[in-house]
């Protein structure tokens, strides 16, 4: 015992000592992920057939904001959509009819993030405010008399997220940190510090043991966190660029990411590595949205070329392309029952495919 | 903190960071890529955005046909 604790505080704990120990470790882990990488995704789903013409149509267009459209979120009802824009506003629609049942005016441009509540009563919004505002939705009441601002970073808020109940809410900032507040009191429970650049994108493991979420940013780094401990469990390298999305496989052993240098990827928990890259040559802009059928086989790409590219996720093909819309792409999202798929785009309109 | 005592923190995060990696148990890629597999294929009967919809109608975004006139 004494000599290990001379170890540690004493010859080991010198930079050098520490670089050392680091680049030993790194070598080690990559052996470590090399050794395990048995098999291509390829060679296992080979034999899968290949997916026949499936037909996904413009179903409705959702037009109300005078900016660009930043963000969306399904409700957990299937029904209802929140979307926030460059211009200030969040609009909650309904989206079987197209219409729009609440508007709150933001102190700021730019709201580039907005989340539902799992119960359907409220939603939460910001961007350059720096803040995380919640808003109670009541038919009665404008939304914005009862608002409340949860959450603090020292930059603009990027994206946020419910956990399973309306009570805690998770944000990611350009501050480079992730935290998980009490919407209540406003309280910090924990931060999540790690990332070397602006956190873009998070989200939540559907696995009920999880306790995990993910996140994606600006450092090329998809961190995977545990939410009690506030550590970083496991981190994925490979984009060449900034990642602006990530979303979990619906099993929640692998997620998916979209980034600025054109490919999406596939990560898994639990090979530690990544198990399969999404990309053409001919595609060249970045990727800024990602989402998965819920069967898992497809990924949903929305681009800054306007278009959703749709990835069969077994094979690794292209399947479809959508010519969505007539600017980028910036947000999508599976509706909770797989029925729909919401864009989001900086031509002013939100559409829904099915 | 002096600049060299943050260097050290830094370092000594990165090399904490790298152990606590160099611990967890990994399986190899053949089996989990089999995981996916079988998770498409057991959630493949109700993926409506890959086999549509029973009926068509049962579409609710779908624009309801028929009386336009009122």
């Amino acid at each position: 015992m004494a000599t290990e604790a001379l170890r540690i505080d004493g010859s080991q704990d010198t930079v050098d000592a520490l670089s050392a120990e680091a680049a030993n470790l790194k070598k080690k882990l990559e052996e470590e992920k090399a050794k395990l990488a048995d098999m291509d995704m390829g060679e296992v789903t080979k034999k899968i057939e290949n997916m026949t013409q499936f037909n996904m149509k413009a179903r409705k267009v959702l037009k109300g904001h005078h900016g660009k459209v930043l963000c969306m979120d399904w409700s957990k009802d299937k029904r209802h959509i929140v979307s926030s824009s460059q211009d200030g506003k969040m609009l909650v629609w309904d989206a079987f009819t197209t219409n729009k049942e609440h508007a709150v005016t933001m102190p700021t441009t730019w709201v580039m993030a907005c989340s539902y509540g799992p119960t359907g009563d409220v939603v939460a919004c910001g961007g350059l405010d720096n803040k995380c505002t919640i808003y109670p939705l009541c038919m009665d009441d404008d939304p914005a008399t009862k608002k409340r601002a949860v959450a603090t970073h020292t930059s603009y808020l990027s994206c946020c997220t419910f956990t399973t109940s309306d009570k805690q809410i998770l944000t990611g900032s350009g501050d480079s940190t992730c935290a998980l507040w009490d919407v209540e009191s406003g309280q910090l429970i924990q931060s999540f510090h790690g990332h070397a650049g602006d956190v873009m994108s998070i989200d939540l493991s559907p696995s009920e043991t999880g306790n995990m979420f993910v996140s994606g940013g600006c450092d090329k780094v998809a961190n995977v966190w545990d939410m009690r401990t506030g550590e970083c469990v496991q981190m994925f390298e490979g984009h060449d660029s900034d990642i602006n999305s990530v979303r979990f496989y619906p099993s929640g052993d692998a997620f998916a990411t979209g980034s600025d240098d054109a490919t999406c990827r596939l990560f898994d928990l639990r090979a530690d590595r990544e198990v399969n890259c999404y990309k053409k040559e001919s595609l060249i802009f970045g990727c800024n949205s990602v989402d998965f059928s819920v069967s898992g086989r497809l990924l949903f790409g929305g681009y800054n070329d306007y278009t959703v590219n749709i990835w069969d996720v077994l094979k690794g093909h292209r399947v479809s392309i959508l010519y969505a819309h007539e600017n980028r792409v910036s947000c999508l999202g599976v509706s909770p029952d797989g029925t729909a798929l919401c864009t989001g785009s900086w031509d002013y309109t939100l559409k829904i495919w099915a | 903190m002096n600049k060299f005592q943050e260097g050290l923190q830094q370092q000594r995060k990165v090399a904490e960071q790298l152990r606590l990696e160099a611990a967890i148990p990994r399986v190899r890629v053949s089996e989990c890529v089999r995981d996916i597999k079988k998770y498409c294929e057991q959630n493949a009967e109700d993926d409506v955005l890959i086999r549509g919809f029973p009926r068509p109608g049962d579409n609710p975004f779908k624009e309801k046909g028929g009386c336009a006139i009122l």
